[in-house]
């Protein structure tokens, strides 16, 4: 079932008023089955991993607090269950987390790297086409990477202590499944959502207001510009010996906004949705494009996985004894300065290759984890240099155009790292990289008139208008000006006049036809 | 305390340790200075300070920072 689908509206208004007009206190309930039902829907075959990842992940919940309870001396009856005995055995909960790591980390290997580790071996290895490793051609469970950190995260957070494990599997299995974050995150911390599935949700006529705006913004994101923007993308990408370097790199420019707009506009849409139900999901974007460095715009873009990497890798891999150790040392032997960075630059490296894999095992993605990763180094240590140069010559940095100057390279950095995203491999990104910056021919955007970009001049029109608003408005929000609020604020007519014409806009440009197929959310593939 | 001012000062000498505090909320020690610390902690009071304990009301100040020391020494 596509967000897109007419299918898709359907089901949730059939879920949206079954779920204002039941008993408060079965509305979870209501949840649970429509997270269910679409999952099998969307994605029939993979049912069962959800149910396993469901299941082991909560049994590994009730044994981590269990332990936990006894070493605080606080469960002290004589008959205990099978959970409670395991739960006192020693260093139960780092062997438990271990487990819970293999089977639910297990199942996403399996499925998403089999077919890129075994080409790769295939390749490596020279194995005839009849010896080769046969590809599985498995169909991905829909979500895993989202649901699978999700429950991890769960898991840590009890170990922590910060949480109590859940004692009703159905309410866990709400957690790990709702239906609208499933697809493409964001990915939710237990203590953040799931107290909000059973509270009291009474209809709220500004929540449905503003979900739904929330939810239109992202269909115009997503259908008018990533949708339109696609083949532009796929034309110059999959032909790029075909283009001149200037091309390559605006392909990779477009590609930025169409994944950017493809991606927070599900976002939107699926953030909307849980605000009709009254249900808050954690922001993934804050406009990662106005972002001054590559390392701010990690704090901008899909920002749940940043938050779920920081907390679960970077910092328990910065606070590892080995690291500290050799933190240690290096301040001894080389100084302070540089003794405090290397150890943490070590897990900023690890951080982005776990982020690059995952993506995925192909090479491209290591490239692209470890391309942010040594940007985001060169930028810490290049600061200082760079603040001590420009104190010298007073150069303003309190300025717009120092901003606009700062804006536009992180935005350039990042696009130039699409090329590894985005590209059909490793090797193919270094030839579009090669190709840029030896046969760039800028002039020719302007003077070759006949250059095919898969696209005509109306769709060139709608996209760029279509930009420019979305700029518009998010320069408006960076500014501190509530959109929603500040909407809602205006007269009727004035509203409904907006309403339409983004309604209409989605309707009439938007992709759709015959002979167009519907693209998919792209992060619903990872 | 006198050791702990000591420990906070091998890692960044510009810090009066003993009055400041608002060392994470005024942004005066980053996150490399952090882990630093944290380190160095572990190792001299032989305590497991991980990343649970990393909020800024246990590192804001020296006293609070001995004040996680002693707790967890419980």
């Amino acid at each position: 079932m596509q967000l897109t689908s007419t299918l898709f509206f359907v089901f949730i208004s059939i879920v949206v008023i079954t779920y204002y007009l039941i008993d408060i206190k079965f509305q979870w309930i209501v949840l649970l089955i429509a997270s269910y039902v679409f999952y099998y829907l969307a994605s029939p075959k993979t049912l069962v991993y959800l149910i396993i990842t469901t299941v082991s992940t909560f049994i590994c919940g009730l044994i981590i607090q269990s332990s936990k309870t006894f070493k605080s001396g606080s469960n002290n009856s004589i008959n205990i269950n099978l959970i409670q005995k395991i739960g006192q055995k020693k260093n139960i909960e780092n062997v438990i987390i271990l487990i819970a790591f293999l089977i639910n980390f297990g199942i996403l290997a399996f499925f998403k790297y089999y077919d890129s580790i075994f080409s790769n071996l295939n390749s490596i290895i020279f194995l005839s086409p009849k010896s080769e490793i046969p590809y599985s051609n498995l169909v991905l469970p829909l979500g895993i990477s989202f649901y699978t950190f999700q429950s991890f995260g769960y898991l840590i957070d009890i170990k922590r202590g910060k949480i109590k494990s859940e004692r009703n599997i159905a309410k866990f299995a709400l957690f790990i499944s709702f239906f609208p974050q499933i697809i493409q995150g964001p990915i939710s911390r237990y203590s953040e959502l799931a107290k909000q599935f059973f509270e009291e949700h009474k209809f709220n006529y500004s929540f449905f207001i503003y979900g739904s705006q929330l939810m239109l913004w992202g269909y115009f994101k997503k259908i008018v510009i990533a949708d339109k923007l696609a083949p532009v993308v796929n034309t110059v990408f999959e032909n790029f010996s075909n283009y001149d370097g200037v091309y390559i790199l605006l392909a990779s420019i477009l590609y930025s906004i169409q994944i950017y707009c493809d991606f927070s506009g599900g976002i939107d849409i699926v953030r909307g949705l849980a605000e009709i139900l009254g249900i808050s999901l954690p922001k993934n974007f804050l406009r990662p494009f106005l972002a001054q460095s590559v390392e701010e715009y990690w704090r901008r873009w899909h920002i749940t996985l940043g938050a779920w990497v920081r907390e679960y890798v970077f910092y328990p891999l910065s606070l590892s004894k080995g690291l500290a150790k050799l933190g240690r040392f290096l301040r001894k032997f080389i100084g302070n300065y540089l003794g405090k960075l290397i150890p943490t630059f070590i897990s900023m490296i690890v951080t982005f290759l776990i982020i690059g894999i995952w993506h995925g095992t192909q090479w491209k993605y290591i490239a692209f984890g470890l391309y942010h990763g040594s940007i985001i180094i060169l930028e810490i240590l290049l600061k200082p240099i760079s603040n001590n140069i420009l104190s010298r010559i007073n150069y303003d940095r309190e300025v717009f155009s120092w901003h606009l100057f700062k804006v536009s390279l992180t935005f350039l950095l990042v696009s130039i790292g699409r090329y590894f995203a985005r590209a059909d491999g490793f090797k193919y990104a270094l030839r579009m990289l090669k190709r840029t910056f030896t046969n760039f021919n800028f002039i020719n955007i302007f003077f070759n008139k006949n250059v095919n970009l898969g696209i005509d001049g109306k769709d060139v029109f709608v996209i760029i208008v279509s930009i420019a608003i979305v700029i518009f408005i998010e320069l408006l929000q960076e500014s501190g000006i509530g959109i929603r609020q500040k909407f809602q604020e205006q007269n009727a007519p004035f509203r409904w006049l907006i309403l339409s014409i983004l309604i209409i806009s989605i309707l009439v440009f938007g992709s759709y036809g015959i002979g167009f197929n519907e693209n998919d959310f792209i992060y619903r593939g990872f | 305390m006198e050791k702990l001012i000591e420990i906070l000062s091998s890692v960044r000498q510009d810090i009066d340790f003993l009055n400041e505090n608002k060392l994470i909320d005024n942004g005066i020690i980053d996150s490399f200075d952090l882990i630093a610390i944290v380190g160095e902690l572990n190792e001299f009071y032989n305590v497991n300070i991980g990343v649970a304990e990393l909020n800024p009301e246990n590192f804001n100040s020296a006293q609070a920072i001995l004040k996680l020391i002693e707790e967890l020494k419980k």
